[in-house]
This record gives C-alpha cells, sequence and structure tokens, in this order.
C-alpha cells in the first residue's frame, strides 16, 4: 500500500563527508537528502586518537554551527570516555574537553582543528550545522595558544538546564520541551523520562539543550541513551511544532554504524500513518506537521536517539486526535 | 485526524447483568449483536468467593456448544488455579471435582450446571464462549433433578486447559497449531513463552486449545498473562484468518471488571489503521481482514488477553505489506 508520508523518512547514509573535513566516512546528511530540512548533520563514532573538522588548518563557516561530543556509556551519560582539543578563533586559542560537550561555533568564527587526543571508550560526535548546505573556507594556521579564556563561554557541559519553579509562561525558562521532561530531571541534568513516568520506551538518559544554552542560535536539540520497548509519550497522542525538526536514530554499538539494534513506529501526519524504521535513520517533521505517537516495538540492543529542531524553543503543542476508542 | 474506516470493530466490553438466573452478580457479557454479528458470545468475570453459578439453581441446555473455562491470575504460576470447582453434568448429574485450570466442553443439548465454588484461595477468572450469537437456554429447575451422582460418562468433556501430553502429541503429529510459531515456545509443563522469542509484547504464559482438543468445535481459543511493551510478533506484520475471530483485552483487578491496566494499538484493515484501547475491550476480525501488528504501548498491571477464533484450526497467512521505508 502506498504511503502518503514516505518521502519524509530517511536511512542515514555513511559516506565521506566534505573533502578534508572528517578523515573517514560518516552519516552525513544535508538539506537536500532531508526533504530541503534547513540544517545538516553528521555523525560518527570516536574510537580512537585522529584529527578533524577539518583534518588540516581551520576553517569558517557563514552560519551557526553545533561540535557535539556525546557518551555513549549508559551507566553514566556523564562519561565522555576521552579527551578532546578544539582550537577557537583567529587566536587559535586551545581548549581542552573531557567531559560531554557541546562547543557553539557563531558564524564566521574560525575553528578547528578538533583533536582526539585520548579515547578510553568510543563515545559520539555530531555537529549541526544551520544551513541546509555545508559551506566553509578554509584558513591556513600556526600553532595553537594554550591557556587563552575568550571563547571558553561557547564550550557548554552537554546536560539540561532546569528551571525549577520557573514561571511556565518564559518562553526562554518555564517552557522548556512543552512535554514535561522538565520534570524527570537529576541533580546533574540529566532526565530520566522512561523510569519516571514519561512513557516506557522513552530514554533512559537523555539531555536538551535550547537556544538559551546555545548562545541564542535558533536550535534545540537533545542526546538520549533508549533500552526499552513501549510508547514514547503517554501524555499525548500527536503533536506539532511551529519550526521544522528531524528525529534522529543511531546505533549504540561503534563497530556497527549501519545496525540500530531496535524498531521503532512513528505517526506522521493527520492520518497518524505509521512508519516503521529499524536501520539507522530519521524522521523530518516540517513546520507545523503532526507527528506521533513514537512506539519503540522491539530493542535487541540499547540505542541512542537526537532532537534537532530549528528554533531556540521546543513548542508542541498536541494535536486532538480520538482516543481511545469510544 | 481523518475519519476512520474500521472503528466500528472495536468494542469496549459491557460489563452488565447476565441472562437472568445465569450469574449472580454483573460480568462481562457480549452477544453477537454487540460484536458487529460475531457468530458467538462470552461472558467473563471473576470468582472471588463460594457460590454457585450458570446456573445459579438448578440446570441448563443450550442448542449450540459451549466452553466453560476456569483459569488463574496467578503471575508467578500459571498453572494454579486458586480454587476448588465443581460442575454437575448430563441428566445422570454426574459431578466433577477440579483444582485446576480447566475447560469444560458442553455439546449442544447437553444438561449442565450449577457450577459451584467450593473453594477459593484467591480469585481466578471464569469466562464462557457459546457459538452462537445469541444466548438460549433450556431451564431446568431445581425441583425436576435427580440427584446428584459420581460417574464418569462425562469425564472426557473436563479437561486441562494446560496438558503437555496433550502438546506432545499434537506436536508430534504435525498439527499446524497457531500458524504463527506459537508450538517452538512450549515448556515443560504445556505452558507457552512466546514474549522471549515472538516478540517483547506478547505472552508471558499463554495456552492454546483447537477444536481437536475441544470435542471437535468449530472453535480455537487462548488464555494469557501478558506484562510487557513492544510488538508481540516480530515475524511479520499483518495477517488474516479465512474465519471470523475477536481479540479479547481483559484485566486482572478482582474489584474492577472495567480497569485494564495497559494499552495496546492494533493495526486494522489493509490500511494499517491503528486502534488504541485501554480499557477492558475486543477487536473483532471478520473473514479474511487483515489485521496486526498487535503493539503494547504501556502496562501499568499485568493484564489477560484471550483470542476467539471461530474454527477447529488457526490458519493465519501472512498478508504482504512494506514494513521497511
Amino acid at each position: 500500500m502506498k504511503k502518503k508520508h514516505g518521502n519524509l523518512v530517511k536511512k542515514l547514509v555513511l559516506r565521506d563527508g566534505p573533502q578534508g573535513l572528517y578523515p573517514e566516512p560518516l552519516f552525513w546528511m544535508e538539506g537536500k537528502d532531508m526533504e530541503g530540512f534547513n540544517a545538516h548533520f553528521s555523525f560518527q563514532y570516536v574510537k580512537g586518537p585522529g584529527t578533524c573538522h577539518p583534518v588540516e588548518g581551520m576553517l569558517v563557516h557563514p552560519y551557526d554551527e553545533c561540535l557535539v561530543f556525546g557518551s555513549l556509556n549508559r551507566e553514566d551519560m556523564l562519561d565522555l570516555g576521552g579527551e578532546i582539543s578544539i582550537v577557537l578563533g583567529e587566536e587559535r586559542e586551545k581548549y581542552i574537553i573531557n567531559e560531554p560537550s557541546v562547543v557553539c561555533i557563531p558564524k564566521g568564527l574560525p575553528h578547528g582543528p578538533i583533536k582526539y587526543e585520548r579515547v578510553d571508550r568510543p563515545f559520539v560526535h555530531y555537529a549541526i550545522g544551520l544551513d541546509p548546505e555545508y559551506k566553509a573556507s578554509p584558513l591556513a594556521t600556526g600553532e595553537p595558544v594554550s591557556g587563552g579564556s575568550k571563547y571558553r563561554h561557547l564550550i557548554k557541559r552537554l546536560v539540561t538546564t532546569l528551571h525549577p519553579g520557573a514561571d511556565p509562561n518564559d518562553i526562554d525558562v518555564g517552557k522548556g520541551s512543552g512535554m514535561g521532561y522538565e520534570h524527570v530531571g537529576d541533580e546533574r541534568g540529566i532526565l530520566h523520562p522512561r523510569e519516571r513516568g514519561i512513557g516506557p520506551g522513552n530514554g533512559d538518559s537523555v539531555v536538551w539543550l535550547y537556544g538559551s544554552d546555545l548562545e541564542g542560535f535558533d536550535l534545540n536539540f537533545t542526546w538520549g541513551h533508549y533500552s526499552a520497548c513501549g510508547k514514547w509519550h503517554r501524555a499525548g497522542e500527536m503533536h506539532q511544532h511551529p519550526e521544522e525538526e528531524i528525529l534522529v536514530f543511531v546505533g549504540g554499538d561503534p563497530d556497527r554504524p549501519d545496525y540500530l539494534g531496535a524498531e521503532v513506529e512513528h505517526g506522521m501526519g493527520y492520518e497518524c500513518e505509521r512508519h516503521i524504521l529499524n536501520t539507522p535513520g530519521l524522521y523530518v517533521c516540517p513546520k507545523g506537521f503532526p507527528h506521533l505517537p513514537m512506539i519503540t516495538r522491539w530493542c535487541d540492543q540499547p540505542f541512542c536517539f537526537f532532537v534537532i529542531c530549528l528554533s531556540a524553543h521546543h513548542a508542541s503543542p498536541w494535536v486532538e486526535v480520538e482516543v481511545p476508542e469510544e | 485526524m481523518l475519519p476512520r474506516k474500521h472503528k466500528h470493530l472495536v468494542k469496549p466490553l459491557l460489563v452488565r447483568s447476565g441472562p437472568e438466573g445465569l450469574y449472580p452478580e454483573p460480568l462481562i457479557w457480549m452477544e453477537g449483536k454487540d460484536m458487529e454479528g460475531f457468530n458467538a458470545c462470552f461472558s467473563y468475570g471473576f470468582v472471588k468467593k463460594p457460590g454457585s453459578c450458570h446456573p445459579v439453581e438448578g440446570a441448563v441446555m443450550h442448542p449450540y456448544d459451549e466452553v466453560l473455562v476456569f483459569a488463574g491470575i496467578d503471575l508467578e504460576n500459571f498453572r494454579n488455579l486458586g480454587g476448588e470447582v465443581s460442575i454437575e453434568l448430563g441428566e445422570e448429574r454426574e459431578e466433577y471435582v477440579f483444582t485446576d485450570p480447566t475447560v469444560v466442553c458442553i455439546p449442544k443439548g447437553l444438561v449442565h450446571g450449577p457450577v459451584k465454588y467450593r473453594r477459593v484461595d484467591r480469585p481466578f477468572v471464569h469466562y464462557t464462549i457459546s457459538l452462537a450469537p445469541q444466548y438460549q437456554a433450556t431451564v431446568i429447575p431445581p425441583a425436576e433433578l435427580g440427584p446428584v451422582t459420581k460417574g464418569t460418562k462425562y469425564q472426557h468433556l473436563v479437561k486441562p486447559l494446560i496438558d503437555p501430553e496433550r502438546m506432545r502429541k499434537n506436536y508430534e503429529r504435525g498439527r499446524i497449531g497457531s500458524g504463527m510459531g506459537y508450538e517452538s515456545v512450549i515448556d515443560e509443563y504445556g505452558v507457552m513463552r512466546p514474549r522471549g522469542r515472538m516478540g517483547p509484547g506478547n505472552a508471558d504464559s499463554l495456552v492454546w486449545l483447537y477444536g481437536d482438543d475441544l470435542e471437535g468445535f468449530e472453535l480455537n481459543f487462548t488464555w494469557g498473562h501478558y506484562s510487557q511493551c513492544g510488538k508481540w510478533h516480530r515475524g511479520g506484520e499483518v495477517h488474516s484468518h479465512p474465519e471470523e475471530e475477536i481479540l479479547i483485552f481483559v484485566g486482572f483487578d478482582p474489584d474492577n471488571l472495567e480497569y485494564l491496566g495497559a494499552e495496546v494499538e492494533q493495526g486494522m484493515g489493509y490500511e494499517g489503521e491503528r486502534h488504541i484501547v485501554n480499557v477492558p475491550s475486543v477487536y473483532i476480525c471478520p473473514k479474511g481482514f487483515p489485521h496486526l501488528p498487535v503493539i503494547t504501548r504501556w502496562v501499568d498491571k499485568p493484564y489477560g488477553f484471550i483470542v476467539c477464533c471461530l474454527s477447529p484450526d488457526h490458519d493465519s497467512p501472512w498478508v504482504e505489506v512494506k514494513t521497511e521505508e
């Protein structure tokens, strides 16, 4: 049976990124691969020391970008499992990172390379560029300089900023995900939506960062570990966002990038048309497009999931549907 | 959301008084007219204390075949009924007593009843499946009944619900069974354990009886305990049966027949249209109607599920659909 929204479901493509950016093939998806989504992203597993973004020299993008370094340690999401350095600015200030982090790169800021100085256990790196197409200008550089602090504020811990007692009408700090995730966080800024009642298929550990955490970028995104079956959000059936969003599924096995280890189904459009993924893939949700429920159908191995939503906020009004049967 | 084509095939179960004199308390009672003309009716209730039923007094006779099922809700031990039950069968009023989960086959025209709950150690379940769309009975008042006797004439009609020997023999003679692979997940006690191998949302414990286990009745049915989320059948997406079937979801709270404790969705029709239930309900699958997948979305409390398929066998061909994008 032909499905109406099949075009909005994409398998992730393992391929070479732009020349000189990454030394090995990785998941690389631009707007043209995602029905015109107004951003692009990369995703890779970091398994050993090396250099990337770019492999040599520095570069500049004409758009904002986030470079994310996330943990695969299911026991402790704040254990990165390695040490990274990144060079920022014309001053070539070198910063050391050894916990899960996101580096905010405002458009025009020279940056790179990233060096994986030490890898104790595999972790992930994904980059989100706020433009549908990758663009970069290379810069020739000298030796990086240690000890600077001009760009320190651009390096953020990959945790959720919680605002207990915030005014729920304060869009910057009170609304959050719009789905109740703010109530399931622990003292370290990690959300536990599965065990704390959002839904049995939801994340074991999730972090969610918004524009106010990300230098005001028009972006909010997540990183999460998932391992259980069931519906992700018991509170409602379908929702939508005023801004476009992608929902990205990747595996938890660094040695099998094309293996998801689980099967999920996702309702898409007013028809609630179900679309199934059981390999690394993504769902594209255009502006105002009704989607959900997300349901994990089976899970052989824990997997990872992240949202990329092109707004500083994550307004998520539920869409009225008939549930349950009358 | 767009109008849905198959909504009429999903019904909440009705808690109400059964036919006069049949049961002493309200129970789930569904006839064909409540299920889009399904050609059988069924009841479901909890047994919580000693008493009599089916009928409360005297005996009854139906012009159709019927099964009376007595099953446990002990999640730790599927084989524990939790009480002692007797039933009188035939004009001879032969009394049979059992303490294990049991199905009693009542061929049409056989005088039977009452069922007596002699001892109830813990609540258990009693359900009936009658192979006619409408309940009909001839009531024999107590004054017209002879004395209760001991005998063996009807012993063959009283069958253990869980029987490893029956399972083994059926397997050896190559019976097709469920047509879905459940036969490969049977333990040494004759209990199916499909959750691990067939799908994460499938049953923790399950039994399935077919027509040749049931005096040749035009029926196969199941009884199962369920507690986990996920898809029930990883082996396929949508299937159909040549005969009509209902899929019944019931709760395990003896004090609340209207509580399911879980939410499931099922695809219905070629469209895979999803229909959700979170109260005790039935999905009606007419002959040849494509259905599945069943996916458990959340579970607050373990629940029960019954297949009632109006055929001695359970032919289940998968229907071709595109499962990957």
